[in-house]
């Protein structure tokens, strides 16, 4: 089921009054109508998969309770590896089988022999390396002896299965979500109000920045041989938004939605496009999943600690891996390689963790050594998502070649509908950049009418200037 | 939670009014007659799909304005028709293609398909009804609300460019195609199977524009264009014999000119005519029509 869909709007006010008005008074009953409402959110796609994340959730459930019977570290290692092992294992199947078979077949081939095996027709979960990961936060941390495993089946099976962030993140760790499933949950009106307005935020990037910008990249993206350099560079600058958009409008409408059900989710963006380096920028985009590799990754290779050479192998590890997980293909690793590349010289001269407070906080224009860092870190994070974007490498490649082509012409693609949103979207993410989303504090002090009529303006603005209904990009990984 | 629950009542409320009250407007002002007036010389018009669209040449038909289009199901000749002839008392023939493709399952595709909904529900959506516009919201592919944002969209930039509705939303005309022969020998199985189905649907909208051409006084003449032996959309023609016999019992007249004696290099592939095809077969129409 999408965010952007009528039966998610249905679905959702369908749920939440059954939540506080038949549920309220008890919190196993709350916790099953999640379980129900999220397995028929996911079932919504396909139900063949619910096997997956049930049988999923009944291993890392019981590797906890296992976990908590033994201080042996022989057993408790087995336990460990039994979940990584069935988690990763799904995972490596249904995303990474054909690749890998792939890439043998063509080493095999590449000397002279010949190597036989047939390709699958596999149907990836949408959702799996989210769910996955967040389970496996459970397992690792219960290992470590830094959260208590579980005996609520119930409340495991909904933190597992959240409907809000099943699909798409962000990625919650159990000790952040897991608990609140153990506490009754009040009806909080100023915490369901921010979270209707971080929706209507989310939806507008989605429908509005992203599906909008989709259009245009698409085309410049599928047809780069007939367009100028400048037209490749405002495609790649359309993808950079419609990606940011598409990614972050999802996450703000989960954590809106959990919001409403009174639980609190990780915060998965900070304004990444007002990075001034790329070290700022991986603070602030996705969050919970360079978090996710930062601590049962990064941190277990020996982090920061430890000599320079290392620093960069953790570093190239790390983003190697990050690229990996966003799917089985090379351009992925390409555009993580790309981003190691870029972190290095930061890594270096040991700047990596300059910019560490909101740019300009406090002043309404940034300085203009800032105004550089972020154009600077902008263009470097552009022209790397065209390896996210391309096809394949030799896509990726033809279309940095097309930048040569009159790159100073204007672009033949200028729609200008779309600039005068992006435009108006930069003008507000620049102003709420302090806050948790755009516009969380904006227009709290505004006269009532005002306010909504800033509200029923962006609610209006999706309706009627949405883009072609598309699919949230990260549902593919 | 009451002053949440109210608070987001009376947002929905106004949201959805507003809307309403975008859509309303913009169908009024899009409806405006003076956007659907043809040239006072056209007295035929011909509506079909792209059989008819690459058929029939209309520059060598005077008084004669082709309207037919790919893959346009009689759902939307219907809605295309009506306009034209409530705006303009001038038209007093209707040529109609009805061909063996037209009565198919698979043609439905035309009207349920997200390509085609997108595609085609802008274009018309200012003359679909409300019964009209809950078959594709419980029937049609894809999003509803997104169908209705793009002829929002659509509506604006029409009004914005002030040129005739048949023009800015193409509602169809003459197409020249260039190439030669290509021969299409079978289709899928899967397409086969479909095809063979009727559908109720397209069968009862055709059966419509007969109904209201006839009710409005309008000479109606149902014809199917050339197609070249090897054609694979022959395979129902049982079926589609049965509706040619309902024509003759309703007193219609259909001219059949699949089987017309013309040569190969009148074919751009097994079903559509080349331009030197439609200029043949155009010249047969109009003798035949006289």
């Amino acid at each position: 089921m999408l965010f952007n869909s009528i039966d998610f709007a249905i679905f959702l006010p369908l749920v939440f009054l059954l939540y506080w008005f038949v549920f309220q008074k008890n919190l196993k009953q709350q916790n099953s109508l999640i379980v129900v409402a999220s397995y028929v959110f996911y079932g919504w796609w396909d139900w063949r998969f619910l096997s997956l994340i049930l049988f999923s959730t009944l291993v890392d459930f019981t590797v906890g309770i296992g976990l908590s019977k033994t201080d042996e570290k022989r057993k408790r290692q087995i336990l460990l590896w039994t979940s990584i092992l069935v988690n990763l294992g799904f995972l490596g199947f249904f995303k990474y089988y054909n690749f890998f078979l792939d890439n043998f077949q063509q080493v095999f081939r590449l000397f002279g022999s010949e190597f036989r095996a047939g390709s699958l027709e596999i149907v990836l979960p949408v959702g799996i390396s989210f769910y996955t990961f967040q389970t496996l936060s459970y397992t690792i941390d219960v290992y470590k002896k830094k959260l208590e495993p579980t005996r609520d089946f119930i409340g495991f099976t909904a933190y597992v299965s959240f409907f809000p962030q099943l699909v798409a993140g962000p990625i919650e760790r159990a000790t952040n979500l897991l608990p609140q499933f153990y506490k009754s949950r009040i009806f909080d009106y100023t915490k369901a109000v921010d979270g209707m307005r971080q929706i209507l935020w989310g939806l507008f990037k989605k429908v509005v920045i992203a599906d909008n910008c989709a259009q245009y990249s698409d085309m410049i993206f599928n047809n780069h041989q007939d367009y100028s350099g400048s037209t490749l560079i405002l495609g790649a600058i359309f993808f950079a938004f419609q990606i940011y958009g598409d990614f972050s409008g999802y996450s703000d409408i989960a954590i809106g939605t959990s919001r409403l059900f009174g639980f609190d989710l990780k915060r998965n963006f900070a304004f990444p496009y007002f990075s001034r380096d790329i070290a700022e920028f991986w603070r602030r985009w996705h969050i919970s999943l360079s978090t996710w590799f930062r601590d049962y990754l990064y941190i277990p290779l020996g982090g920061s600690k430890g000599s320079k050479w290392m620093q960069l192998r953790n570093t190239f590890i790390i983003f190697l891996v990050s690229g990996f997980w966003h799917g089985a293909n090379w351009t992925f690793i390409a555009w993580g390689l790309v981003h190691a590349l870029f972190f290095v010289p930061l890594l270096l001269l040991n700047r990596n963790r300059k910019h560490l407070e909101i740019v300009a906080m406090d002043h309404l224009f940034p300085k203009f050594r800032d105004l550089i860092g972020i154009g600077i870190t902008f263009f470097l994070v552009t022209m790397a998502w065209v390896f996210f974007r391309a096809e394949n490498i030799q896509h990726a490649l033809e279309y940095f070649s097309g930048f040569t082509r009159n790159p100073f012409m204007l672009p033949e693609v200028r729609p200008m509908l779309v600039f005068a949103f992006l435009a108006f979207f930069i003008f507000i993410e620049w102003l709420g950049r302090g806050e948790q989303f755009a516009i969380a504090g904006m227009g709290l002090k505004w006269h009532r009418s005002l306010r909504w009529s800033f509200y029923l303006f962006l609610a209006l603005v999706c309706f009627i200037f949405a883009g072609q209904e598309q699919e949230f990009i990260y549902f593919q990984f | 939670m009451r002053n949440f629950l109210k608070n987001i009542g009376t947002f929905t409320i106004l949201y959805f009014g507003i809307i309403l009250i975008v859509i309303f407007s913009l169908r009024i002002l899009v409806n405006n007659s003076k956007y659907y007036k043809l040239d006072s010389e056209i007295s035929t018009i011909i509506l079909g799909h792209s059989h008819a669209e690459c058929g029939v040449n209309d520059q060598l038909m005077s008084g004669t304005m082709n309207l037919a289009q790919s893959g346009e199901v009689y759902f939307y000749s219907y809605l295309k028709l009506k306009k034209l002839l409530d705006e303009n008392p001038n038209i007093k023939r209707v040529l109609l293609e009805f061909s063996n493709n037209q009565i198919s399952l698979e043609s439905e595709s035309g009207l349920w398909s997200y390509k085609y909904l997108n595609y085609r529900y802008p274009k018309y959506s200012n003359l679909i009804g409300v019964r009209g516009n809950l078959e594709i919201l419980f029937y049609g592919e894809g999003s509803y609300l997104s169908l209705l944002s793009l002829s929002i969209q659509e509506q604006f930039k029409f009004l914005e460019s002030d040129k005739p509705a048949f023009d800015f939303f193409d509602w169809g005309g003459y197409l020249k195609l260039d190439q030669k022969l290509h021969i299409q020998r079978k289709w899928e199985s899967w397409k086969s199977q479909l095809y063979l189905i009727p559908s109720s649907r397209s069968i009862n909208d055709f059966f419509r524009i007969l109904d209201f051409c006839l009710e409005n006084n309008i000479e109606i003449i149902v014809f199917r264009s050339p197609q070249h032996r090897t054609y694979p959309g022959r395979i129902n023609e049982q079926l589609f014999q049965y509706y040619i016999e309902e024509l003759r019992i309703r007193n219609i007249n259909f001219l059949d000119f699949a089987n017309l004696d013309i040569p190969d290099s009148c074919f751009a592939d097994s079903g559509h005519l080349n331009e030197y095809g439609a200029s043949i077969f155009t010249n047969e129409l109009k003798e035949q029509i006289q």
